[in-house]
């Protein structure tokens, strides 16, 4: 279709150069992982697994995972709890205030992560609620009911109504066209979704800040020693959750475009 | 088609914990705003007073006004790398299309506070940048200014949320028939001119929900001021910050936590509504 | 109209596409005469859309030429090729006026100012849209978003008008509407229109010639008439139209089926004939008649009203099944008389 093509238009050379940009801090992070010496200097000098090994002994790092392993179970129960009837509601249903409500749903996804962070403070406060690992659950659960909501009305478009319409025309009730029709299809947009909260209360911060109590979460371990002073070894827990990180993306968006 | 019990049953739950979790703590926050500190404590009195002191003392606004520039910065930078990547990877790669997609999301789901730490550790003057530019002649001493500045801040904001702005503008440029393209290449135009007749305006509403998230997301943030702002480089969500915190104000905290909620609901409305007329039926 | 010189305006010359292991196209060789409404018809999967997008530019030949006036065309990007088409589902612009849609290839070549103007507006007045002019495409109705497609393309004035199925988002009376509206301004225009469609009965009405297309390959080059009454294969046959296929045995120079027998060539032991059910009489009477036809009797198994014909099937002595057509307005009786003219026996090449 085109009569000429240059390989080297300034558009190609522009895309490799954000493409760099994106990654080069990332793999800075990782080459310096594995630096023997404790700072300083690019390209480092001395190659050492030393950070990993520190960082496999370093037991209050691992406390905090396990804590925001368990926290991330939850807030994928509670988003996916909620946010599954949300969308059925959404999708099918014709109710006055959808759209309010759907704004409303999402609101979190595109506020600073301090306002939501800072109003279930001012809640937990009121309510006289200590904070803990709990309220940070409640926390992610809630902003990241947006995410499930997305995800599985995105499958329940792909899903065509007339095969809902059809199981209630053969005498099936709403239940049973759920669990026999509707959930059986929307199964992969579940499970994408499932990934990507756990990933996305893996990693978040901010709302984090306001609501934890005393046992920390990764990321906030690894900001109060950040704040301490720089220790490498982070560099070797951020390589490690990159890794982690990109297995997830990848496995989420294979699912989704099977989904699709 | 839906009996009563169903619709219960899936309205109410969601509704119910919505309404608990996300409205009643933003009425809190504004309760908050109207109650004042005294002596340590929050007293429960009612009163316009944070406010006044907002708008009276202008270290606030000149605050806000420069973190409104930071994110205007950001929103640039982020929509000049963004967009061209996104018409490089929906319109130019052919085969590895699929691949290069899966490498714009991935830094977007990578941990903000790795990326911006990454950042910390490049531009200190012990840091990548600084050594390759000492030990190439380019500079005599490190230069300070790249770290603990704006400039840092914008830079490690730039990074978070290209990836931001790729994604709604990559959707939209995908929508684009194309029938659309090919129409224009029938009727004589050339690339450019399709582009900036055709491709361009039909994007539009991609690149404003883009901008906007950038714009938004950028003005909150707080996270990286901290990190590598500096105190040249301070936010207005830092000043929120240590109102909770050490400089103890709750109240006033709530009230600029307030404005900035207004302030970014009334935007993404206007955006929004500024999209929906440059979307047009049948795309 | 200036007077051209003879040769064809756009031949194809063994233009082959291949997707993989997938052979689209197989060798299309085909002359395309100026001012002549010219239609490819097949089914899906015939490999006619393909061919109109290697026409317009939008694909490339695996193998094969095309030229245009001399010129090799194949070469050129669709940009540089005097042809316009119109797509399928229009494309047009939905952020520009209808104005700004039609002058859009226009600009494209900086044409502006008054010129630019007045062949717009002359544009719009052919297909009678000035009212909308401002308008957007979205505010228009199905058959006037067409004619500014139309419109679009034939404002560049290009040598070839190329047309993707442009009638089959329109319902039944607007597409008819629509295909005279199409033929009428062919003849205004006097350029070569090259439509494409699956539907048989608009390529009878609108075309001067039909190019036949089967799984790639070109069945028939024909004009209408010629098509439906000297089909050459049992496809182009039973494609167009109701026919009904009938298998005689040639023995001596003589074809025969049942107890008929007539005069036929061949050196084969078989052949396979097609015969219209229109050109199929039901005699009147019992009496031999001076037609020259033959003739046998069959009993009416089933019938089909369709207004200004009825569809009968007959089962006649010896086996024979026809489908016969007769005037609707006439009720024949269960058992009759058919009579088959011999120079209606259509002779196939299987």
């Amino acid at each position: 279709m085109e009569a000429t093509r240059s390989r080297c238009s300034w558009l190609n050379i522009h895309a490799a150069a954000v493409f760099g940009f994106l990654y080069f801090p990332i793999l800075v992070l990782v080459v310096y992982s594995f630096n023997g010496e404790s700072v300083g200097g690019f390209p480092p000098h001395d190659w050492s697994l030393r950070w990993y090994q520190i960082l496999f002994n370093d037991d209050s790092l691992w406390l905090s995972v396990r804590n925001s392993v368990l926290v991330a179970a939850f807030a994928v129960i509670i988003s996916v709890f909620f946010g599954f009837p949300a969308a059925l509601a959404l999708e099918r249903l014709s109710l006055p205030g959808k759209i309010i409500f759907r704004r409303l749903v999402l609101l979190p996804l595109i506020l600073p992560g301090i306002i939501t962070g800072l109003s279930l403070l001012t809640f937990f406060v009121a309510a006289g609620a200590k904070l803990s690992l709990m309220t940070v659950a409640i926390g992610h659960g809630t902003a990241l009911i947006a995410v499930a909501e997305t995800e599985i009305s995105a499958g329940l478009q792909k899903l065509d109504i007339a095969q809902e319409e059809a199981s209630r025309d053969l005498g099936a009730g709403e239940w049973r066209t759920f669990w026999r029709v509707t959930l059986p299809n929307v199964k992969l947009s579940l499970v994408a979704a499932m990934l990507l909260i756990f990933t996305l209360s893996l990693d978040e911060i901010a709302v984090t800040f306001f609501l934890v109590g005393r046992e920390n979460t990764l990321p906030l371990e690894i900001w109060a020693r950040l704040r301490r002073g720089i220790t490498p070894e982070i560099n070797a827990v951020s390589a490690l959750i990159f890794c982690f990180s990109l297995v997830t993306i990848v496995l989420w968006y294979k699912l989704t475009k099977q989904r699709d | 088609m839906y009996s009563r019990s169903y619709r219960a049953a899936v309205i109410i739950p969601p509704l119910a914990w919505v309404s608990a979790f996300l409205v009643v703590p933003y009425v809190f926050l504004f309760c908050f705003s109207f109650w004042q500190v005294r002596s340590q404590t929050i007293v429960h009195q009612w009163t316009l007073a944070n406010y006044r002191q907002l708008v009276e003392n202008p270290v606030y606004f000149e605050v806000l006004l420069r973190s409104a520039r930071i994110a205007a910065s950001v929103t640039l930078f982020a929509l000049l790398l963004g967009f061209p990547l996104a018409y490089f990877v929906s319109f130019r790669a052919r085969r590895s299309k699929d691949l290069l997609y899966q490498l714009v999301i991935v830094p977007l789901w990578v941990s903000y506070l790795v990326r911006a730490y990454a950042w910390k550790t490049i531009l200190g003057s012990d840091g990548v940048l600084n050594t390759i530019l000492t030990s190439s002649g380019l500079l005599r001493h490190p230069a300070e200014f790249l770290l603990y500045s704006p400039f840092a801040v914008v830079l490690t904001l730039t990074h978070i949320y290209t990836p931001f702005v790729f994604l709604p503008v990559y959707a939209s440029l995908e929508h684009i028939p194309k029938e659309m393209i090919e129409t224009s290449q029938d009727l004589g135009a050339s690339r450019a001119r399709t582009f900036w007749t055709v491709v361009f305006p039909l994007a539009l509403p991609g690149v404003i929900a883009g901008a906007t998230f950038a714009f938004v997301l950028s003005l909150g943030d707080f996270l990286s001021p901290l990190l590598v702002g500096g105190p040249t480089g301070v936010m207005i969500s830092n000043v929120v910050v240590s109102l909770f915190g050490a400089a103890y104000n709750w109240p006033l905290g709530a009230a600029i936590s307030a404005c900035m909620l207004l302030l970014v609901i009334a935007l993404i409305s206007g955006t929004e509504r500024l999209q929906n007329r440059l979307r047009y039926r049948g795309m | 109209m200036p007077m051209t010189p003879s040769g064809p305006l756009l031949s194809l010359r063994s233009v082959t596409k291949r997707f993989g292991a997938t052979t689209v196209l197989d060798s299309i060789t085909v002359d395309i005469k100026e001012s002549e409404f010219l239609t490819i018809l097949g089914e899906s999967g015939s490999g006619k859309t393909t061919l109109l997008r290697i026409i317009g530019g939008f694909e490339q030949t695996t193998s094969g030429e095309l030229w245009m006036l001399g010129k090799r065309l194949d070469t050129q990007p669709p940009n540089r090729r005097n042809i316009n088409t119109v797509f399928q589902h229009y494309a047009l612009f939905p952020h520009l006026s209808v104005f700004e849609n039609v002058a859009y290839g226009l600009r494209a070549k900086r044409i502006a100012g008054a010129e630019l103007t007045g062949r717009v507006d002359a544009a719009l007045a052919q297909m009678k849209l000035n009212e909308f002019s401002r308008r957007r495409p979205a505010q228009l109705s199905g058959g006037q978003q067409q004619r500014v497609a139309v419109a679009r393309a034939l404002v560049n004035r290009p040598s070839l008008l190329l047309l993707d199925e442009p009638l089959s988002a329109l319902d039944a009376n607007l597409r008819r509407h629509m295909e005279a509206e199409l033929k009428a301004l062919q003849r205004e225009v006097g350029i070569t229109f090259v439509f494409v469609t699956h539907d048989q009965e608009e390529a009878m009405t609108l075309s001067d010639r039909i190019v036949l297309l089967r799984r790639g390959r070109i069945e028939q080059i024909d004009a209408p008439r010629e098509i439906y009454n000297r089909p050459k294969t049992p496809y182009v046959a039973s494609f167009i139209g109701y026919t009904n296929l009938l298998t005689a045995q040639i023995k001596h120079g003589r074809a025969r089926i049942g107890s008929f027998e007539w005069p036929h060539k061949s050196d084969q032991q078989e052949a396979l004939f097609s015969l219209r059910p229109e050109h199929i009489q039901i005699a009147k009477s019992d009496d031999a008649g001076a037609t020259g036809g033959l003739r046998c009797r069959g009993s009416v198994r089933s019938r089909v009203f369709a207004g200004a014909s009825e569809l009968l099937e007959v089962d006649c002595e010896d086996g024979l099944q026809l489908k016969i057509r007769v005037p609707g307005q006439i009720a024949p009786a269960k058992d009759v008389i058919v009579e088959i003219p011999l120079e209606r026996l259509v002779p196939l090449v299987t």
